[in-house]
């Protein structure tokens, strides 16, 4: 899989060149900013793309811009974006969008094998949000809603269907069974009031917009 | 009342320097009104001229004649009211604090075109009887009967009537002696209800700068929020998520290319080292570590000691600082040691800090070549806004050619 990265910190850039290739992604390009990245985006047609929110000029959200500007450009390019800080209204904004991108916490990097599955569920077309993220959208909720009438457990599957991971990947994560994780799903749908959907893209949109509302 | 005043001066046997003082006090009182009357001619002249360039400010003369007017306004209203406060034995400071706008200036006038012209009048009619009272038995027979002077009310064509004008001329003076300084005075408090409010206005501009001093402390904090924020995030943070990501990395590498991790495993060191001295780094330049272990006067000279340019430093008796002043001194002079070496040019800087009337007094001067810009991009905008943010002032003078000095003043009680 071929790879573009945004990153202006030189040590953070190299290190996450050397990860991905050490885990046999072909890094076509690094850029240090939203220029150089959009140059390399044309030039060198990746597969998809890693950017940090924060880029030169200004460091505020250039990162968030060349995204959207490259999903202008090439409507339903993965893009992942990196952060050193969570801002749950990034993240909606974001995902809420369309299909294949994610939205990580620098911190995750480092959780190699965790990194590099989000990286491929994007890649994919697929949704990766963080975790802070999702503990923030579920416990920033003071009004008494219908998250009370859900089971800790199902709070946990409600979590991970959040960040974005499909029915099998949860299975695994929580050590279930298939057809347990099926029922959890279908309970919260139930309990929610949300119309059961199959677990790609949609089934995410239709959790955060629910977490959102 | 006025017997008592005409006994005080008349009747009564004052010592000499009783007269003295009396004779100069009056001197004064007479000094204030004949002004508050010249001041009052003003007064009518401006407002009559901006009544005719309101008129006229169809043609296009009438603006710059409004401007001109408006200007002589601000200097005749801030001119009264210095010497009002003065007459009244106020600071000159209570009078710089009036902040009126137009229409205070302009009523204000009205008022004193009034007032000021009567008691003009008073003081001109009173001197003129006490004088014509006093040296008509002199010279009312040169005068044909039918323009004889009547001071008293009844006209003097003969001797004994002459005779009797000095006793009217008592009468005038004592009338003198009691309104005359009772018009100045009154004039003066009215000038200052009218235009400090009381101590209402005085309040209130007091309330104006601390509101300001507020915004500039505000603002100040929020600017270094943002500096600490992109420093911990940018550079700490940063590095921090270096030496994770490389400890990822070197986890799946362990078994397979230990070699590889080795080498990675000095770039993770390297990176953890920088993450440690740039924390160092933010947190000395939240706090220098310096001023809580050891107080403002050891920094200095600290400071001092590492600058590259050679410093003397001279420090007063300072006691105890809010800990908030002594950092904003620490990075005044910090500030300014950076200024005089990289764009002064400077060979030698003397920083001198010491204690008065609350108020902490910081000076460093440098040799260098002056002609320091505020605006250009120097520390010396935010030497400003720091010392503004404490409610001090800072005075930045760099002729051309040199000296600088950069003189700050920070109170300490708040």
């Amino acid at each position: 899989m071929r790879v573009l990265i945004a990153e202006d910190d030189v040590l953070l850039r190299q290190g996450l060149a050397l990860l991905l290739e050490t885990e046999g992604f072909e890094v076509v390009g690094a850029a240090h900013d939203a220029t150089t990245f959009h140059k390399l985006l044309e030039e060198r047609s990746p597969d998809v793309a890693v950017v940090d929110i924060r880029l030169p000029p200004d460091y505020n959200d250039e990162g968030l811009r060349a995204a959207a500007q490259a999903r202008q450009r090439f409507p339903g390019f993965p893009v992942l974006v990196l952060s050193a800080y969570v801002e749950s209204g990034y993240a909606t904004e974001l995902i809420s969008e369309a299909h294949g991108i994610g939205y990580l916490l620098k911190d995750r990097v480092g959780e190699v094998a965790e990194f590099i599955e989000a990286l491929t569920r994007v890649a994919r077309g697929g949704v990766a949000l963080d975790p802070e993220v999702v503990s923030h959208l579920l416990g920033g909720r003071s009004r008494g809603d219908r998250l009370e009438a859900l089971t800790p457990r199902e709070l946990e599957v409600l979590g991970l269907m959040a960040e974005g991971h499909g029915n099998a990947r949860i299975c695994e994560l929580l050590g279930l069974s298939t057809p347990a994780v099926g029922k959890h799903i279908g309970a919260i749908f139930d309990k929610l009031g949300l119309s059961p959907s199959d677990s790609g893209h949609r089934r995410v949109q239709a959790v955060l917009a629910y977490l959102n509302r | 009342m006025t017997v008592r005043a005409a006994r005080r001066v008349a009747s009564l046997k004052p010592s000499r320097e009783q007269l003295v003082e009396a004779l100069r006090a009056m001197a004064t009182h007479t000094g204030y009104a004949v002004r508050v009357a010249s001041g009052a001619l003003l007064s009518w002249i401006v407002l009559c001229g901006l009544v005719l360039a309101h008129g006229m400010a169809l043609l296009l003369v009438g603006l710059p004649l409004r401007r001109r007017l408006e200007a002589t306004l601000d200097r005749n209203v801030a001119a009264e009211l210095h010497r009002a406060c003065r007459y009244l034995g106020l600071s000159a400071q209570s009078a710089s604090r009036f902040s009126g706008g137009y229409w205070i200036k302009v009523g204000w006038s009205g008022v004193n075109a009034v007032i000021g012209l009567g008691i003009g009048l008073l003081v001109l009619v009173l001197a003129t009887g006490i004088a014509v009272s006093f040296t008509c038995p002199l010279w009312w027979w040169l005068l044909p009967p039918e323009l004889a002077v009547t001071p008293g009310g009844y006209p003097v064509d003969s001797w004994p009537s002459a005779l009797l004008t000095p006793l009217v001329g008592l009468v005038y003076l004592a009338l003198y002696v009691s309104l005359v300084p009772k018009a100045a005075r009154g004039h003066a408090r009215l000038a200052r209800r009218m235009l400090l409010h009381a101590d209402k206005n005085g309040l209130l501009s007091r309330i104006t700068e601390v509101t300001a001093s507020r915004q500039e402390a505000l603002e100040a904090h929020g600017t270094e929020l943002r500096r600490i924020e992109r420093d911990l995030h940018d550079g700490t943070q940063s590095r921090l998520v270096a030496v994770h990501m490389h400890l990822g990395i070197i986890e799946r590498l362990l078994t397979d290319d230990p070699q590889r991790a080795r080498e990675l495993i000095a770039v993770t060191k390297d990176a953890a080292e920088e993450a440690l001295s740039e924390l160092r780094g933010v947190v000395r330049s939240i706090y220098p570590p310096i001023l809580a272990d050891r107080g403002l006067t050891s920094a200095v000279k600290s400071l001092a000691a590492r600058s590259a340019v050679p410093c003397t430093v001279e420090v007063g008796e300072l006691g105890s600082l809010p800990t908030a002043v002594e950092a904003a001194a620490y990075f005044v002079v910090t500030e300014s040691l950076t200024n005089a070496a990289k764009h002064a040019a400077a060979t030698e800087i003397g920083i001198r800090i010491g204690a008065e009337d609350e108020a902490l007094l910081i000076t460093v001067t440098d040799d260098g070549h002056g002609g320091a810009d505020e605006n250009a991009g120097s520390g010396l905008a935010g030497i400003r806004r720091r010392v503004a943010a404490f409610d001090g002032q800072a005075r930045i003078t760099s002729p051309h050619g040199g000296p600088t000095t950069i003189e700050v003043r920070m109170p300490c009680v708040f």
